[in-house]
């Protein structure tokens, strides 16, 4: 992982196994505390305490399939080197936010990477799951549905179509250029 | 707040997409679409599987096939092969690819999408779906 926006990718595929039928992204770009921000919030099945306790460590799943789960253990790695934090607050049925924070000034922080196909795949991954992606840029904000896009194309299109998808990402990637997401 | 304006233009690719879907199908189902599916877990994401993706979606673009549908999907529970992608072909099972890169991805296209001719990398079909 050697993104920021692949740690979003793969915090909101736990957000999706979790059954989510609402995700809300946000990311943020606070120049006067030189942070980038993150924060995953979702209504899925939530996390209990036990797992809670030691969910970032590495040897922690819920997964049958195999021994390890990696994702929030590397975030806390990620975050750690790049002076920021990362919290994980969650309620058993009620859902759960990850929010991390990286200092970008910091020489060993990760770089934004590409947010916009990050967004766009999740945004379009299912007409079932509301993404709701927010991009904060000192005062400025830019925002994106799912729900958005289903308005715009209708029932009898499939969300993962290649046009409506490369169409997503145009607009996306427009947007977070023009709010400097990128520095 | 500013809220995109162009994203009103979608329903006019709507409408294209639609007669597309209309002229092709003749009454015939939707549902007959190539489906990509590209795993993207921490395993998958951690290969490269966002890269792929894009170049699945450019690929395309660029040789005009449009009756595809492009997505993610979670651990297959094949990490020792990631990056995987299971393409589906209308009327089809799903053929689950490995270790596929930029180059295989041209292949696929080339070769499985456009001619249905079977290439290397495929992993055998006696899988379950986890999710």
């Amino acid at each position: 992982m050697n993104e920021i926006s692949l740690h979003i990718l793969d915090i909101a595929q736990n957000s999706i196994r979790a059954g989510a039928s609402k995700i809300s992204i946000q990311f943020i770009r606070d120049s006067i505390n030189k942070l980038y921000e993150f924060r995953v919030k979702d209504n899925g099945s939530g996390i209990d305490e036990k797992t809670l306790k030691t969910v970032t460590d590495p040897f922690t799943t819920t997964r049958k399939h195999r021994k390890v789960g990696l994702g929030l253990s590397l975030l806390e790695q990620s975050t750690k080197q790049s002076l920021g934090d990362m919290k994980i607050l969650s309620f058993i049925n009620k859902g759960t936010t990850v929010y991390a924070s990286f200092n970008y000034e910091s020489i060993d922080s990760l770089p934004v990477g590409d947010l916009t196909s990050v967004i766009t795949i999740l945004i379009t991954t299912d007409r079932n799951i509301n993404v709701i992606f927010e991009a904060i840029s000192d005062s400025q904000i830019f925002s994106l549905s799912t729900e958005d896009i289903l308005n715009e194309i209708g029932d009898d299109i499939p969300l993962g179509h290649i046009d409506v998808v490369s169409f997503v990402k145009d607009l996306i990637n427009n947007e977070l250029v023009e709010l400097q997401i990128y520095g | 707040m500013a809220k995109v304006q162009s994203l009103a233009e979608l329903k006019k690719l709507r409408e294209r997409i639609k007669s597309n879907i209309d002229l092709r199908e003749k009454g015939n189902n939707i549902e007959e679409m190539i489906l990509i599916k590209v795993a993207m877990a921490t395993c998958g994401i951690a290969a490269g599987a966002k890269t792929i993706m894009n170049s699945f979606i450019d690929e395309l673009k660029k040789e005009k096939i449009e009756n595809v549908v492009v997505t993610q999907t979670g651990c297959m529970g094949y990490c020792h092969s990631e990056p995987t992608v299971e393409i589906t072909l209308p009327g089809k099972e799903g053929i689950i690819f490995g270790n596929v890169d930029e180059k295989k991805v041209k292949e696929l296209i080339e070769r499985y999408i456009k001619s249905g001719e079977l290439v290397d990398g495929i992993i055998p079909n006696n899988y379950k779906t986890i999710e």
